[in-house]
């Protein structure tokens, strides 16, 4: 009997169903006293500190580009004192937890659907459960743990390297201290800036880890499954964090945190 | 095994470089709004806030002594500014300090600035009620740059008249771009200057005129400074002033005179004035007339009378002997 085709709809209803389905099975394990530690402190390893070069060496060249772009407009204003200002909200509101984000969902969202898809490609997952080791628990729950306790820490670390850099920024055209450079972002940042981004930061890293595990266990079709598993749960994971983004910056504007 | 060791030590400097960035930076945004910092509180009372808010700085001679911390609206009136000011930095303000609105720089927030007032006042406590000043409004400020706009909308539209009035032919400016008129200036000036050069030869010759008379040259010099001659001159009037006295008698003779001659009465009058006895006189003289040609007959007739013929024969001969 031929199979009865589905439109898109369907298939995103069912997308949706499922990851929701998935993240409820998450809630569920994720405070069971038998935590994976070891698992979940090698994840964190591997997605915080082995992120930490490429968040950084972006979040230094987000920091540099932006203050070098938009003093031209703010010397048009006679505005140049407000760069560190700028740039400083700037950063640490917006630009580095939507990178960071982005940048995890690339290398962390790919691998971890690239390696949990092959996994059940490989029926290492049904192996797993077979040898009475709970493979949602020790696979999915680290993982998406690491991910949405390390991207926070991702983004304040290069938070802090953008700041550097914009002063660096700021000394190629003319020289100005470190400490009146500081002030000016101190003075700049509010708490109203840093928590909202922070805890964002959070969703953004439960986002990344949620979507690659997602797209790793329900990995079907074979090596080809694992290829589109990689790529749908940057694709997916992406467009989860534009979304939170989106509702984030509502909500602080609703507590009158803009 | 050496992964094992070595992971939580890689991930344990991660996360604690993380959190001491995050702690250190909230921290110091926490302390620049007074959430680490022993404080006062004070109020002060604006009748509008233009766009202040909470958390905004308090100033004390231009450094940062605390923050905002409450805006609320009293009546329609006044608005209420609490604020926080650390208790280090309030030791140095006085109860009569002066609160106004500002700006922090020309596109900065609005700030709380506290100033010194008049008189000594004691350091501010918890709960000090400070006292405002209004400044200068951006809004009061804009009201009268409108004013100045409709000004200069006024002034423009009559110096758009009056260039529309000067473009038009037949007036003054017509005298000042009429390049003929140009020229008979230009003749003119240069007609006044060829006169001015002569006045100028006149004024030196009667400069060496005025000089000569004073040195007594010529008749006039000599008439000016010779004393002689002054005083004949001097007679000369007196003698002038003798024969007018004397012009004036006769002229007083003849008024008299011609009085009588027209007085009624007089032979005078009856000649100028009686016309009966011109035409009397009239016919005496053509009867006279008359008379005589017949006594010019008679005596030609007595001529050729032998009784005088011999007289008038001897006169015609003395008269031939005379010629």
């Amino acid at each position: 009997m031929k199979a009865k085709r589905r439109g898109p709809l369907h298939a995103f209803l069912v997308e949706t169903g499922g990851f929701s389905m998935f993240v409820g099975r998450f809630f569920r394990n994720a405070f069971h006293r038998r935590f994976e530690w070891r698992e979940f402190v090698r994840q964190c390893v591997l997605n915080g500190n082995g992120s930490l070069p490429l968040v950084a060496v972006t979040a230094f060249i987000m920091g540099l580009v932006l203050t070098v772009q938009s003093r031209p407009t703010l010397a048009r204003f006679g505005a140049e004192s407000m760069l560190p200002a700028m740039v400083a909200v700037s950063v640490v509101r917006e630009i580095v937890p939507v990178i960071t984000a982005l940048i995890c969902a690339g290398k962390i969202g790919s691998g971890m659907g690239a390696e949990l898809g092959s996994m059940k490609v490989t029926e290492q997952i049904d192996a797993m459960e077979v040898s009475g080791t709970n493979p949602f628990r020790y696979l999915a729950v680290t993982r998406i743990w690491s991910t949405t306790l390390m991207v926070p820490l991702l983004v304040i670390l290069a938070s802090g390297i953008a700041i550097w850099a914009s002063w660096i920024g700021v000394n190629m055209k003319d020289p100005l201290s470190w400490q009146l450079f500081y002030q000016q972002v101190i003075d700049a940042l509010k708490l109203g800036d840093v928590l909202p981004a922070l805890i964002k930061s959070f969703f953004f890293g439960f986002v990344v880890g949620a979507v690659g595990c997602y797209k790793g266990f329900t990995t079907a079709k074979g090596t080809e499954g694992v290829g589109r598993s990689a790529h749908n749960a940057v694709v997916m994971a992406s467009l989860l964090i534009f979304i939170i983004d989106l509702l984030a910056v509502q909500i602080t504007d609703l507590l009158g945190l803009n | 095994m050496g992964n094992k060791i070595k992971d939580p030590v890689r991930l344990g400097v991660f996360v604690l470089a993380a959190a001491a960035l995050l702690l250190v930076a909230l921290y110091l945004i926490g302390s620049k709004k007074n959430l680490f910092a022993s404080t006062v509180s004070a109020e002060v009372t604006f009748p509008q806030v233009g766009g202040l808010r909470t958390g905004s700085n308090v100033r004390y001679m231009g450094i940062n002594v605390g923050t905002v911390d409450r805006i609320s609206i009293l009546n329609d009136t006044a608005v209420v500014v609490g604020m926080q000011i650390r208790t280090k930095d309030a030791r140095y303000i006085r109860t009569t300090a002066v609160a106004t609105l500002g700006n922090d720089g020309l596109m900065g927030s609005r700030l709380v600035n506290l100033e010194p007032g008049e008189g000594s006042g004691t350091p501010l406590t918890e709960g000090a009620v400070l006292a405002t000043r209004s400044t200068l409004d951006t809004d009061v400020m804009l009201n009268t740059l409108g004013r100045t706009n409709q000004n200069l909308e006024v002034i423009t539209d009559q110096v758009r008249i009056l260039a529309i009035k000067l473009n038009t032919p037949g007036n003054a400016v017509d005298l000042l771009v009429d390049t003929l008129l140009a020229q008979d200036l230009a003749a003119a000036m240069a007609e006044l200057r060829i006169a001015a050069d002569h006045t100028r030869g006149i004024t030196v010759d009667m400069h060496s005129l005025l000089r000569d008379v004073r040195a007594g040259k010529g008749a006039l010099g000599l008439l000016v400074a010779d004393t002689a001659t002054e005083a004949q001159i001097h007679h000369v009037i007196n003698n002038l002033a003798g024969v007018s006295d004397s012009l004036q008698a006769a002229t007083n003779e003849l008024r008299r005179y011609a009085e009588q001659l027209n007085a009624p009465g007089g032979l005078a009058h009856a000649l100028v004035a009686d016309t009966g006895m011109a035409g009397d006189l009239r016919r005496s003289l053509t009867r006279l007339d008359t008379g005589t040609m017949l006594l010019n007959e008679d005596l030609r007739a007595l001529q050729r009378n032998w009784f005088f013929r011999k007289y008038f024969k001897e006169k015609e001969k003395e008269e031939k002997k005379g010629k």
